[in-house]
């Protein structure tokens, strides 16, 4: 079609897969401080 | 004897759910939407753009409330979903703007331009940076439950400033887009991971709550002895 961007799926799979790697890496590191805290508690 | 079965967090009911739309939503977005008239495949980036936008101005609104909420109540379950609400506000603005340049490549062909869209966006995710900073540094609970509660009611008057943006100064980003600008077969996957990042938001605002209360529970009853090193929060 005239005037349509060619190609670019590249773009869409960076873009996706920055953002959720970025969201599964905070949610990854928030369980592990979550369940360092809680064995923290259960050794006292 | 069986060993006692630990219960399934609450919470995780909200993240399950985020999951199944997201996959949902990234299906119909990437696989049976049809390109976008202009930008061809490159407008598959706005099904999750949009939606990361919606619910992260919301989490960081949200912060405003629970901030303005703990400064008139003082209950600490208020601070312990406020740093929730802004540590998420601030991964999901991160994303925003990582979404944004990606998609600006191809289309403006920049990666970055400082358009009042964008540089609002960008002072926001600083602002609450700041905030998340701030609260670092502060070590009494009560003095750093007060301090990110003001600190995050001034980052939160960028919020309007981000949202009317693009209708107060000549931008190049987009007009607010509403059922009437946006194509049928394309409503379905934005309200669908709209309603995904939604559910993944809360479910990861609750956890970073769960951390708070466990570490004021860890101080509740760590002995006085210094030798105990206990985490601020």
């Amino acid at each position: 079609m005239d005037g349509m961007i060619q190609g670019g799926w590249e773009w869409v799979a960076a873009a996706w897969g920055i953002s959720l790697t970025v969201f599964a890496t905070y949610a990854v590191l928030l369980h592990l401080r979550i369940r360092h805290e809680r064995r923290r508690e259960e050794n006292r | 004897m069986s060993a006692p079965q630990r219960r399934i967090a609450p919470e995780h009911w909200f993240g399950v759910a985020g999951l199944i739309l997201l996959a949902v939503g990234s299906y119909l977005g990437l696989v049976e939407a049809p390109p976008e008239r202009y930008m061809g495949e490159v407008g598959r980036i706005l099904y999750i753009h949009v939606p990361t936008a919606w619910i992260g101005l919301l989490a960081l609104t949200a912060a405003g409330v629970f901030a303005g909420l703990y400064l008139v109540q003082r209950r600490p379950r208020w601070d312990d979903l406020l740093t929730g609400c802004v540590e998420v506000g601030v991964i999901l603005t991160a994303m925003l703007l990582i979404q944004g340049s990606i998609w600006a490549r191809p289309t403006w062909g920049v990666f970055w331009t400082w358009d009042p869209r964008l540089t609002t966006a960008a002072i926001l995710l600083l602002s609450f940076i700041g905030v998340l900073a701030l609260r670092a540094f502060v070590e009494d609970p009560q003095r750093r439950a007060r301090w990110t509660a003001v600190a995050t009611l001034v980052a939160v008057l960028d919020i309007p400033i981000v949202y009317f943006s693009v209708k107060w100064w000549r931008t190049l980003h987009q007009d607010f887009s509403s059922p009437e600008t946006v194509a049928g077969a394309m409503h379905w996957p934005l309200r669908i991971n709209a309603f995904a990042l939604l559910a993944l938001a809360i479910w990861l605002i609750l956890r970073r709550a769960r951390l708070s209360r466990q570490r004021r529970s860890a101080r509740a009853t760590a002995p006085p002895a210094t030798s105990t090193l206990v985490a601020g929060d």
